[in-house]
């Protein structure tokens, strides 16, 4: 069963422990403008009475039918084998942007090189039997690592990611 | 970017070691486990089998890599070469600096008074009972904290109520909980897990604070109240209880002094006049009062320092606590406990020898401490350490007596108000030693530097409320040449209190001496990485001055002050009376005018705590640039956007930010977190606005203009 | 046994085979070629003229034949398709004819020579196949001194790019008076044409290419305007490319500039489907059927096609006219309607700008300049909220371009 990370939304705080677990586990050196896999994102929801904020942690949400795996002309954008995580080869990545385009969620980044840099669910972690990086960091566990039909059923509403399902 | 899986196997060579992380140093003190390949940390994650953190990090913890090994370390004992704050060194072996500070301090101690050398404590706080040792084995009274600007003063505030401290007693069944101005999603994980699990339980949540928070977004009522006030939102509350019958007549008659005074006092808080006051509608006020009153137990949960850092803090705090003795939930399992503290501050369910330890000459034996002619109430109420906000004054007016030395231990100047003022102070002493990781502003002033080494680098002991406790080793050896700041006390004694044998003998004894009779011991706690259950526990239990009597003058839960009364002299009210801050629109009508925001201070931001992760990218890389919070009510006033620059000013000075529109803040309210060296807010606040009682600067509430630049 | 006839070998053609596989397809799939390749990329050849690719990077569902026997497909290689008869449901090629139950047209599109003298200069060059691109490569290596590129297009920026990275002095010429006149906003293409300018690139624009004629040491190009000539090297056409449906009877299959399809890929024939750079189909904003010739389009094309003849019951909703391309240290983005607008919102910041085209209330196409990173999210809601309506959490995160649809939404 494939699995995804997901962010509770209406527990999410916005506190960015995910975002620096994830510069960690990947060694992201900001001065030569790398930048973290993950990002969050905040609404300030009004109502009458008061204002809702609300925070989700956003990365590559490795979709069930990826637009940026169609889109990506060279085949440089793959599945993982046993996570079924969207990958890259960097070999075959040309740095058309096409995926940027394609990305539903403004996932994609590029290094120095120009080449794609994204999420990878830290595969080898999981096929390690640990979870991704900002799974475990999260001190509150908004984010979480579920199949997505468990996702879905238990509590569609507050956790993002339907929109390729 | 990655090279390779950080997943240890047989022939990779990584290996995970248990630390604890305190970069932040609240209660939670996190459990690491650091990958470590050829003697470096190569990746940093929770320690799962550590209760506190359990498994899971914070923002600044994950970052412990680009902590640890910033390039701002201090690699060798430093002699300062150039001017004063040049920061232009030279290294120096530490041999040499110890006989260089000995020399120096030994000389003043005969000139002088050893009460002429200043001990300091900034954080962390791991070695506090050595460095107060220390200073006692010296001879001088004069051991300083942070805690002069933090904590100590809502410890005082407990104290004058309650004779001691009490925490909420959440697994006690707790039924009902006010969370004043406290934000632990974003600075204590641990609680805020407590909290979440409060909320699952159905636990009613009645968060009081300006801002909109993640904890307020749990809360069932949230009272928005206006910076300075909440004692009048206090004392409404009260009035409300007391005036619909809903208190608790029976432990107000049994366990309390004073109540026909308070009861009397509080009739003027109406809540249709604490709404004017605080800004919450009245009809909120009646439903918390309500909700906390009959919703039993209930008790509170506070933060350190945010309704302390005001001019009237001390009594905004003691209204506030006196809502437990008045719905008689102090002293009740599932209301508020008493803790005593074991280590440190936090209580771990066993009785240590710290004070002991740490009080190594009686006071009798010492010249006056510093900031005890100006506080007496501070004096009376707080072993632990003089209050550090007379120091700068002290320093540069040498009166009563000459100050020459300051030896600071991860010191920072810019907590002070005036900040700029400590700076100078620092600069006319004779000789100031600063130990720190960095080499800070402050660290650039000093004459001699000593290189402190992280937590991970060195051993340290910790406990928890939960009754756990942790000892942990050098997960790596420590980098350059920089030593633990224990390590560096106990080898300073042998040259600056040769005669004080314990302190001399290292971290292993002394820690010892400190646990004895607890069944710990440092060998034992090495044997357990992740640390382990305090044997024996003494249980937290409640009744044990409903049974025994409080820790006050009068044995009994004091709405009137029997401390206070003795300085009524000093314009101190026995009552814990509201008094609008000295810079308000109802404390300084002409200056309101001029001046019409509320500044406030410090509400924390996750990825930050104080000055420490500036200097670290990734936690820097959340908000690179020191930013005001403003609304977007404000912002369209002044005509604002975001990312504009303004410059906030008070009477006194002004700083320029980065404007941040958010419906965070609270109409008529700026907020900005402090300690930026291109911005100190700190900087605006002048040294008279504080508190009388505990000479707390007003932090959380002060009077600015905003101009768009 | 049913039997399927895919004609063409791209993409489109591939995705809808591999899907009839996946989909457990009981009958013979056969797909004829005009050539013995692998399925590739046309968009590819610059940028493995460039260097960015090596040759096999052109492929990417890897190289040779057996990419179809491994699909277990029959694969007849250079047997184009002359003749197809929709009626009798038979294709006939130079020596045989065959029938079908289902026939999916995936031709794809041959590059636009219009037959002015000198068309057929040895100096000539287009930009579409693999053949073409080795002859851009060798052509490149040479580097040429004067290069002239008649396209102001997505493909042609690419090959001035090209040319400029080998020092080449580079003329780039079109008809149409600014660069992206489809995809660009003439405010946009007013800022691509000053920054290529000061690159040192040459533009003539509102050019009309009347003759080529070989000289000595090239070709010199005329234009409509007299005594007016720009002589290269070399010179590149990359005018556009036209649907390949030579072969198809006008009278058994609408057509238009290509063949027309429903959200199914079916013709007006229920047999019959099209996809990729031959179909026309609709273009989800103006609700009208256009060529969309992007790669991303046509595998889903091919995709819904082949589920369809497996017995499935698929939609392929349609897409937008879409664009980025990354050249020169810039990155050009076209979104949607660019030119149909009731007002439009410019936000310039240092060098990036912004451009956000509206229909009344109603978003319908942006043009983006160095600010490529966000425009995927609103390519999807730009589909999607004309395609289906999001609720607040499909879309509520992700950046700014996600706050300001949120809040569009709310409005509504």
């Amino acid at each position: 069963m494939k699995k995804a990370i997901y962010c509770d939304i209406d527990a999410c705080t916005g506190c960015g422990a995910c975002i620096v677990a994830c510069m960690d586990e990947n060694d992201i050196d900001l001065s030569i403008g790398e930048t973290a896999n993950r990002r969050v994102h905040g609404v300030e929801k009004m109502t009458e009475e008061t204002m809702i904020p609300k925070f989700a942690s956003v990365s590559c949400m490795h979709c069930e039918d990826s637009p940026c795996l169609i889109g990506c002309p060279t085949g440089a954008i793959y599945r993982h084998k046993v996570t079924s995580a969207v990958m890259v080869n960097r070999d075959l990545c040309i740095g058309c942007h096409s995926c940027a385009l394609a990305c539903p969620f403004g996932v994609p980044r590029y290094d120095n090189k120009n080449k794609l840099v994204k999420c990878d669910q830290c595969s080898d972690r999981v096929v390690a039997n640990q979870l991704p990086a900002c799974v475990r960091v999260c001190p509150i566990r908004a984010l979480k690592y579920l199949d997505i039909n468990e996702a879905l059923e238990n509590k569609s509403a507050s956790y993002i990611g339907k929109i390729l399902k | 970017m990655k090279k390779f899986s950080k997943i240890p196997n047989e022939t990779n060579g990584i290996e995970i070691k248990k630390t604890i992380c305190t970069i932040c140093d609240p209660g939670t003190q996190c459990g690491l486990n650091l990958y470590i390949k050829d003697g470096e940390i190569i990746k940093v994650e929770g320690d799962e089998n550590q209760p506190a953190g359990q498994g899971t990090l914070c923002s600044k913890g994950a970052a412990t890599r680009q902590y640890v090994y910033n390039p701002d370390r201090i690699k060798t004992p430093l002699r300062r070469v150039g001017e004063r704050g040049s920061g232009k060194f030279e290294p120096i072996t530490w041999e040499e600096a110890y006989k260089e500070i000995a020399e120096k301090f030994n000389l003043y101690k005969e000139e002088s008074g050893a009460e002429s050398v200043v001990f300091f404590s900034g954080y962390t706080k791991f070695y506090r009972p050595w460095l107060k040792r220390l200073c006692h084995s010296f001879g001088s009274p004069n051991y300083l904290a942070e805690s002069s600007s933090c904590y100590l003063s809502t410890y005082i505030a407990h104290k004058l109520t309650y004779g001691m401290r009490g925490d909420p007693s959440w697994a006690g069944g707790m039924k009902c909980a006010i969370i004043w101005s406290s934000n632990p999603y974003y600075t204590n994980p641990g609680a805020a897990r407590v909290i979440e699990n409060a909320k699952k339980n159905g636990v009613k949540l009645i968060v009081v604070d300006p801002r909109i928070t993640p904890t307020t977004k749990r809360a069932d009522i949230h009272l928005r109240v206006r910076p300075g006030t909440d004692g009048a939102l206090a004392h409404a509350m009260a009035n409300v209880m007391i005036n619909e019958n809903i208190y608790d007549k029976e432990y107000v008659a049994k366990y309390t002094y004073g109540f026909e005074e308070y009861k009397e006092y509080v009739q003027e808080f109406t809540p249709e006049r604490a709404e004017e006051i605080t800004g919450v509608p009245a009809n909120l006020i009646r439903e918390a009062a309500r909700t906390f009153a009959t919703t039993k137990p209930s008790g509170i949960m506070t933060s350190a320092a945010p309704v302390v850092q005001n001019s009237n803090g001390v009594q905004n705090y003691r209204a506030i606590f006196s809502l437990l003795g008045l719905t008689g939930n102090f002293d009740k399992l599932g209301g508020q406990m008493v803790s005593p503290s074991s280590f440190l501050h936090a209580s771990g369910q066993f009785k240590s020898r710290q004070v002991e330890f740490r009080q190594s000459r009686p006071v009798s034996e010492m010249a006056t401490r510093i900031g005890d002619t100006d506080y007496p109430v501070w004096k009376e109420l707080i072993e632990e350490e003089g209050q550090a906000v007379a120091l700068p004054d002290h320093i540069i007016s040498g009166k009563p007596y000459p100050l020459r030395a300051v030896i600071g231990f991860g010191m920072n100047f810019r907590m002070l108000s005036e900040s700029t003022k400590m700076a100078e102070a620092l600069k006319k002493l004779d000789f100031f030693v600063d130990v720190d990781l960095f080499l800070t502003d402050t660290a650039k002033l000093a004459d001699i530097v000593l290189p402190a080494c992280s937590s991970v680098e060195r051993s340290e002991f910790r406990c928890w409320g939960t009754g756990f406790a942790t000892c942990t080793k050098p997960a790596i050896e420590p980098l350059y040449e920089s030593r633990s700041d224990i390590d560096i006390i106990c080898q300073l004694a042998k040259y600056i209190a040769p005669e004080d044998k314990l302190l001399a003998s290292g971290f292993e004894p002394t820690l010892d001496w400190i646990l004895e009779g607890t069944g710990m011991t440092t060998q034992e706690l090495w044997k357990h990485p992740s640390g382990m259950p305090v044997p024996n526990p003494i249980k937290q239990a409640p009744l044990q001055c409903l049974e025994h009597g409080f820790k006050t003058p009068s044995g009994k839960l004091e709405f009137v002050s029997k401390v206070l009364e003795k300085y009524e002299h000093l314009g101190y009210d026995a009552l814990p009376t509201y008094k609008p801050p000295k810079y308000s629109p109802q404390g300084s009508p002409e200056i309101a005018k001029d001046y019409p925001f509320i500044l406030n201070t410090g509400a924390r931001l996750p990825m930050f705590v104080h000055t420490r992760m500036y200097r670290v990218p990734w936690t820097n890389s959340l908000r690179p640039n020191p930013a005001a919070d403003i609304s977007p009510v404000d912002a369209d006033k002044l005509g604002v956007k975001q990312g504009d620059k303004i410059r906030i000013s008070t009477p006194l000075n002004s700083i320029e930010v980065l404007v941040n529109v958010t419906a965070i803040a609270l109409e008529g309210v700026v907020h900005m977190y402090h300690g930026h060296s291109q911005a100190d807010v700190n900087s605006l606040f002048d040294r008279d606005n504080s508190d009388p009682i505990t000479g707390y600067p007003a932090y959380k509430s002060m009077l600015c203009k905003i101009e768009k630049i | 046994m049913s039997c399927t006839i895919i004609i063409g070998s791209g993409a489109a053609a591939y995705e809808c085979a591999k899907a009839m596989v996946e989909e457990n397809y009981e009958g013979e799939i056969h797909v004829f070629s005009d050539t013995n390749r692998a399925p590739y990329n046309p968009m590819l050849t610059t940028y493995y003229a460039v260097g960015k690719l090596n040759f096999s990077g052109m492929f990417p569902y890897g190289e040779g034949e057996e990419v179809w026997s491994k699909l277990g497909v029959i694969f007849h290689p250079n047997t184009p398709v002359t003749k197809l008869d929709a009626i009798n449901k038979t294709v006939t090629t130079h020596n045989n004819t065959y029938s079908y139950d289902n026939c999916v047209i995936a031709t794809g599109a041959t590059p636009i020579v219009p037959p002015f003298p000198g068309h057929n200069s040895k100096k000539l060059f287009t930009v579409r196949t693999v053949e073409d691109a080795e002859k851009l490569f060798q052509a490149s290596k040479d580097k040429p001194k004067r290069v002239i590129v008649v396209g102001a297009s997505m493909v042609g920026i690419k090959v001035v790019e090209l040319f400029d990275k080998v020092g080449s002095q580079v003329c780039l010429v079109d008809l149409a008076p600014r660069i992206f006149p489809l995809a660009a906003h003439p405010e946009c293409s007013k800022e691509i044409e000053a920054r290529l300018a000061k690159m040192g690139i040459k533009l003539r624009f509102g050019s009309k290419l009347t003759s080529i004629e070989d000289t000595k040491d090239g070709v010199r190009v005329h234009f409509e305007e007299e005594n007016n000539t720009e002589d290269g090297d070399i010179i590149i056409l990359c005018i556009g490319v036209r649907a390949n449906i030579g072969f198809v009877d006008k009278t058994q299959v609408e057509t238009e500039q290509g063949i027309l399809i429903n959200n199914n890929m079916q013709t007006n024939v229920p047999s019959l489907y099209a996809v990729g750079d031959v179909a026309q189909g609709f273009e989800v904003i103006t609700g009208k059927k256009r060529i969309i010739g992007l790669w991303a389009s046509a595998r889903m094309q091919g995709r819904c096609a082949g589920q369809n003849i497996a017995g499935g019951n698929a939609t392929y909703e349609g897409n937008i006219m879409h664009n980025i391309t990354h050249f020169m240290n810039m990155d050009f983005v076209g979104l949607g309607e660019v030119s149909n607008y009731t007002h439009m919102e410019v936000n310039k910041t240092d060098d990036k700008l912004e451009m956000l085209f509206w229909d009344n209330d109603k978003l319908i196409g942006a043009n983006y300049l160095d600010n490529f990173l966000d425009s995927g999210v609103l390519h999807t809601a730009l589909v999607a909220d004309i395609v289906k309506r999001l609720n607040e959490q499909d879309i509520v995160f992700g950046n700014e371009h996600t706050r300001r649809l949120y809040e569009l939404l709310e409005k509504k």
